[in-house]
């Protein structure tokens, strides 16, 4: 039986009746948070049998070392230099189907989610820091709405989806700073703490006197629109749209962030940032969710890749606690995840025993309802990411799906798993193809 | 069925031996791509980089050289990507798409119709309204470049029968497009002086100030008049100082204190700490603004405002290694020690009176913690402290809050090797005083302060290049790349294991790698001046600093140089022009607008007065609107108040100094975005949409603002005169003081909101306070460009 989302009498009467008071009473009646109420579409399939999806999405300006303990980065016949984290126990473990050497926490996540959990290997061409916007576009491979320019994921993602996932706002939430833009337009950032505290029990009663304002609002917005042009009209529109989302998400997340901080001396900590973006996904606030999990940072004098290890540790706990999390409020079939790190790092440690940046190797880590978990790519003993085979996304030394296209594909490919139609992805993502093995369509 | 609150619980892995064969991931190392031969490098002699020999590459290739000897018809069927794939173009721009550019995929024309150059944003790869003028033909040598334009990427040249085709196709492309059906609309004169003054004081503009514009014979000029009684006071002095801490990247974004050796002070020394770091080249640029010096002395001043704690840190980073190991004690018993400030000084004893510190010994490296209120237990014996860190306040620290507000202006003397003449960083006596210090690193211009290397942290891979990235964005507003044919100076400076030349990155560390020597000449990888070893070393010894940058070359000198060539760059003074456009409109100006390169010219004749940009800016149509520009088209965007803008807004229309500082309002202003910038990015960040989870925060902080000023005893909104207040609702709140009669149909509505509260058994209160609410909502007071 599904958990019922409880609303709080102030969520209630923070809300227009005009506009919402039907979808409220069968929220509360059937405990079905309203968001999926709105969008009966989810439960059908956009003619692939595959479910659109929320996506939660961790990128990375400082190009984490992702890359060099997961499934998929363990090879045979590694020159001296070549060398994962000394510090990681390595073990075998099975990701899908396949059975597959890694580092040690990467096998302690439950066996459900491993079966889900892919590790697409590309390359972003990037060397810089400042590359990150080009990275978050796949390098400019991600098309805007016209098929032209260039427009990040988490937006392209976010236009496809919002309506198929009935979310409350289109565009995507940023948890932390990282910089994501919406059809070019930066999006604000927030703190777990300080979505918290927007929550916090205010002072006297005049919550009580939201519908009251919510009439006078509308009288006074009507005295814009008799003479405005049409950018300022566009605004009001935009800013009377926002108002009715903001009451439809009401305070219902506060209450889904009373966790926060999970560690007083840690506040927006890497696990309040999953609480909370988890409590976003649930409520449907919007259909992609930003945040950043580390795993080791931009390590180039992490001299003994303590760092490395330790981070790499808690970034996949991190991913574990996410997955308890969604199963916890039943949305881990209606949640795709994936991580996306401006670059990779080297497998050769530098003078100094830390890593570098590496354009040429990097890991899209994925987990979701219509992701086949295992490995696709792989990575050569140079540290350099290899061709893929497109029937079954083995890494192959040549011919099939070329290095250079694999981040593209890889794109493509979670856009299908997120249940973005082909036609969509086609007009959007230049390059690379779909790989029909990383997708479940059951 | 899995517990999922105990990972452990899956299915235990097998552990094998590392050298079982994993029959899933063989691999072939052998797909090593042969590398690209640029040809000969001829930039020892200066000359350019010549073009890339593209030909070299592909045995199919045509001699992209060869010129047809007459004008010929294009090819029959014409294939824009044969055309790229003969000349070699996909090498770049292929499934390595450099600058982001694919010329091999699909739907090509589509995917560069009416799409900005990732390198020239004011250039379109089509321009489907002036196809002419389309960037793609542009640098093959086959279009014409628009007036204006500063774009200098170059590609190298096709044959005259590729030109014509590439030209036919692209008129083809665009023989359908239909542009959108938008005309201009002017903006409503009102809305246009309320943003500026939004964006120079925060208050409302009058009837009278409405007037004065409205009936003046030339619009613009007497604009400019108004605007410019507008940018003087302290009302103007804080929105520049706000504009100023995102423009010169002074607004700390990180504070790990690598500079200071690690601070370990207490939360309230520390806000300070950051509030004067923060601040002092703020106030420099200011001053610079107000005393209409040239803005170019920003890149060079070595004539700061500061605190004496700002010289504390400012000098801290000068000692010497022997300087840094001189023992200084600290005593909680006289016992006959001097306590006088000048005694403990010379005689490097320092008295705390804190029974509980005992007597504790430590090294001038530590000594700027101690003087910033914080000692580490391990340096003191006989001691009651409790923890590992001894803190202590204000109330019992040398330096005390007066040494943290005693701004003026003190010039630092740099002298690299001086002894002589140097006042110590902990002479705090002669710090109070001094209106010159010698500096042994150099303080010059906004890229040698510590706010700016707090947030531009390097070490020994990245070298300074980071921050030699960022002092360009914030003085030229442009970025490293591939594209720019400046040629390096070969002085060995570019760092082969980094990028060689036949690799991608080769195309903007050329450039980049030699300037990192004007940071290396006088810091170490902590902005410190070098001593020791290790992290605290000089490196890149011996290198000879070079500049070569759009244009523009260099050699030698040290950062004094590195900053002068900033202020005198070309690039200068449109780079301030778009800032202030970006603090205007949220947006960018097109750069090749007529109006944006008049405003250009007018700052650089103008010797760089940024007063006078700014009023001729702001009564521009590029910032009013009033009539069409190349940059606003037909839909100038309009935005959200973000967060500098909507306090200051507040707090003068409700008469409450720095009213986001009240405590309910602090918790959750964070939530109402600012003007911030990012690493590698040119433009600021500027969130502009207003989102649920700003409309909420914005929510929350119009009650707590209602909660705050709607009161008996409030000059404004007073409890016990309803009417009254709500006129000031209509009129300051929501600034209709200069359109009466929608202030009186506001006051109407809002009169109404009060009436029903009450009948739905309100208190008066309550009602009131959600009648102010109700206005605070609304976009006259949460939006920009209304």
């Amino acid at each position: 039986m599904k958990k019922t989302t409880q609303l709080s009498r102030r969520g209630f009467i923070g809300t227009n009746i005009a506009a919402g008071a039907g979808l409220l009473l069968r929220s509360l009646a059937t405990g079905i948070p309203p968001a999926l109420l709105l969008a009966p579409s989810r439960a059908t399939a956009q003619g692939s049998g595959i479910r659109p999806q929320t996506l939660i999405l961790s990128v990375s300006q400082a190009g984490d070392p992702v890359n060099i303990n997961c499934p998929g980065s363990y090879i045979n016949n590694a020159a001296d230099r070549f060398q994962n984290n000394p510090v990681l126990p390595v073990t075998r473990a099975r990701f899908g189907d396949q059975r597959i050497r890694t580092a040690e926490p990467w096998a302690a996540l439950p066996a459900q989610l491993r079966q889900r959990l892919a590790f697409f290997h590309m390359k972003t061409f990037a060397a810089a820091h400042p590359e990150f916007d080009e990275t978050m576009s796949l390098r400019n491979a991600v098309k805007n709405q016209a098929g032209n320019g260039s427009e990040t994921f988490a937006s392209m993602s976010a236009q496809l989806n919002a309506t198929a996932v009935g979310s409350i706002q289109k565009e995507p939430i940023i948890l932390g700073r990282n910089r994501i833009t919406y059809e070019n337009q930066p999006l604000q950032q927030t703190e777990p703490t300080q979505l918290k505290a927007l929550f916090d029990p205010a002072a006297g009663t005049l919550d009580d006197l939201g519908l009251l304002r919510d009439r006078t609002l509308n009288r006074l917005y009507a005295t814009m629109r008799t003479d405005g042009t049409r950018s300022q009209m566009a605004f009001l529109e935009r800013f009377m749209t926002g108002r009715d989302q903001a009451r439809t998400m009401g305070n219902n997340l506060g209450r889904l962030l009373e966790s926060i901080p999970t560690s007083p001396d840690e506040p927006n900590s890497v696990e309040d940032y999953i609480h909370s973006a988890v409590a976003l996904a649930q409520l449907g606030v919007a259909p992609v969710i930003v945040l950043n999990i580390p795993f080791g940072r931009d390590n180039h004098q992490d001299s003994t890749l303590e760092t490395e290890a330790v981070q790499t540790t808690r970034g996949i706990n991190a991913m574990g606690l996410m997955w308890q999390e969604l199963n916890r409020f039943e949305i881990q079939d209606q949640v795709t995840f994936a991580m996306l790190n401006v670059f990779g790092r080297k497998f050769n440690r530098n003078a100094r025993g830390g890593r570098d940046h590496n354009r040429d190797h990097s890991v899209m880590v994925s987990f979701g309802r219509h992701i086949n978990g295992g490995v696709y790519g792989g990575v050569d003993a140079d540290g350099k990411c290899t061709n893929i085979a497109p029937n079954d996304g083995r890494s192959v030394s040549s011919g099939g799906i070329s290095a250079n296209a694999a981040m593209a594909t890889a794109g493509r490919s979670l856009a299908a798993a997120l249940g973005h139609s082909n036609r969509d992805i086609n007009t959007r993502i230049q390059g690379g193809r779909i790989l029909d093995a990383f997708i479940n369509r059951s | 069925m899995t517990n999922f609150d105990d990972f452990e619980s899956s299915r235990p892995p097998e552990t094998t031996q590392l050298s079982e064969q994993d029959e899933d991931h063989t691999v072939d190392t052998n797909d090593d791509e042969p590398p690209v031969d640029f040809g000969p490098d001829s930039i020892d002699l200066g000359a350019p980089v010549p073009p890339t020999d593209m030909a070299a590459n592909d045995a199919t290739t045509s001699d992209p050289t060869e010129a047809d000897a007459s004008v010929s018809t294009p090819e029959i069927g014409c294939e824009p990507r044969r055309i790229f794939q003969q000349n070699g173009c996909l090498n770049c721009h292929g499934e390595q798409p450099q600058a982001g550019l694919n010329l091999g995929q699909d739907n090509l024309a589509q995917s560069m119709l009416n799409t900005r150059s990732a390198d020239c944003p004011d250039r379109l790869l089509i321009d489907p309204i002036t196809p002419e003028y389309s960037l793609l033909l542009q640098v093959v040598g086959a279009g014409n470049r628009p007036e204006g334009d500063q774009c200098n990427i170059v590609m190298p040249e096709i044959s005259n029968a590729d030109k014509q085709c590439l030209t036919q196709w692209i008129n083809e492309s665009v023989s359908e497009y239909e542009p959108p059906d938008e005309d201009f609309e002017i903006t409503p004169l009102r809305s246009s002086l309320q943003k500026v003054k939004t964006l120079l004081r925060g208050d409302s503009v009058t009837e009278a100030e409405l007037g004065q514009v409205a009936n003046a014979p030339d619009e613009q000029s007497a604009m400019r008049t108004l605007y410019r009684s507008w940018s003087t006071g302290d009302l103007f002095d804080s929105k520049m100082m706000a504009f100023l801490k995102v423009a010169l990247q002074q607004q700390l974004q990180d504070f790990q204190t690598d500079q200071f050796n690690r601070l370990r002070t207490g939360r309230a020394v520390t806000a300070s700490i950051r509030r004067v770091i923060e601040d002092s080249f703020v106030r420099t640029a200011l001053h610079i603004v107000n005393s209409n010096q040239s803005f170019a002395n920003v890149t060079q001043t070595q004539t700061w405002m500061v605190t004496t704690a700002n010289l504390v840190l400012l000098l801290y980073g000068d000692q010497s290694d022997q300087e840094r190991q001189t023992v200084h004690t600290v005593f909680s018993t006289p016992n006959g020690r001097p306590t006088g400030l000048r005694q403990q000084i010379n005689r490097k004893a320092w008295f705390l009176d804190r029974d509980e510190l005992g007597e504790c010994e430590l090294s001038q490296q530590h000594l700027l913690n101690f003087l910033m209120g914080a000692i580490l237990r391990r340096f003191c014996v006989n001691h009651d402290i409790g923890s590992n860190v001894f803190r202590f306040g204000f109330a019992d620290m040398h330096l005390n809050e007066d040494d943290f507000n005693d701004w003026r202006l003190v010039t630092l003397d740099f002298q690299p090797n001086a002894d002589d003449g140097r006042i110590p960083f902990y002479d705090i006596r002669r710090l109070r005083t001094a209106d010159t210090v010698i500096t042994r690193i150099p303080r010059v211009g906004f890229f040698s302060t510590n706010a700016f290397f707090e947030n531009w942290l390097t070490n020994v891979d990245n070298q300074f290049r980071v921050v030699v990235n960022q002092a360009l964005l914030v003085g030229l507003h442009t970025k490293f790349l591939q594209s720019d044919q400046t040629a390096p100076y070969n002085d060995g400076q570019i760092d082969g294991e980094h990028a060689e030349p036949n690799q991608p990155c080769y195309g903007c560390h050329k450039n980049i790698d030699p300037m990192r020597a004007y940071f290396s000449k006088s810091y170490n990888v902590n902005y410190q001046r070098p001593f020791g070893e290790g992290d605290n070393a000089r490196i890149l010894t011996g290198a000879r600093p070079s500049f070569a940058y759009k244009s523009v070359r260099n050699r030698g000198g040290d950062l004094r140089r590195f900053g002068r060539l900033l202020g005198e760059h070309p690039q200068f003074a449109s780079a301030w022009v778009q800032k202030l456009c970006l603090f205007a409109n949220s947006t960018r100006c097109n750069e090749r607008d007529p109006i944006f390169r008049t405003l250009v010219d007018q700052f650089r004749s103008n010797n760089y007065n940024l007063k006078e940009l700014i009023v001729a800016l702001f009564a521009s149509p590029l910032v009013s609107g009033r009539s069409e520009t190349l940059s606003n088209g037909s839909l100038p965007l309009i935005s959200i108040s973000r967060r500098d803008h909507l306090c200051a807004s507040l707090s003068l229309r409700t008469g409450r100094p720095d009213i986001c500082s009240v405590n309910r309002i602090r918790n959750i202003i964070g939530l109402i975005p600012n003007d911030d910038f990012a690493r590698g990015a040119d433009d600021f960040t500027q969130p502009t949409l207003p989102n649920p989870i700003y409309l909420t925060a914005a929510d929350a902080v119009c009650k707590a603002v209602a909660n705050t000023v709607v009161r008996n005893s409030d000059a404004i909104f007073p409890l016990g005169e309803p009417d009254r207040a709500i006129s000031a609702m209509a009129n300051t709140l929501m600034g209709l003081v200069a359109v009466p009669e929608r202030a009186a149909e506001v006051s109407g509505i809002l009169t109404d909101h009060y009436d029903q509260a009450l009948a739905d058994n309100a208190t008066r209160q309550d009602a009131l306070r959600s009648t102010f609410v109700s206005a605070c909502l609304t976009p006259d007071v949460l939006g920009l460009g209304l």
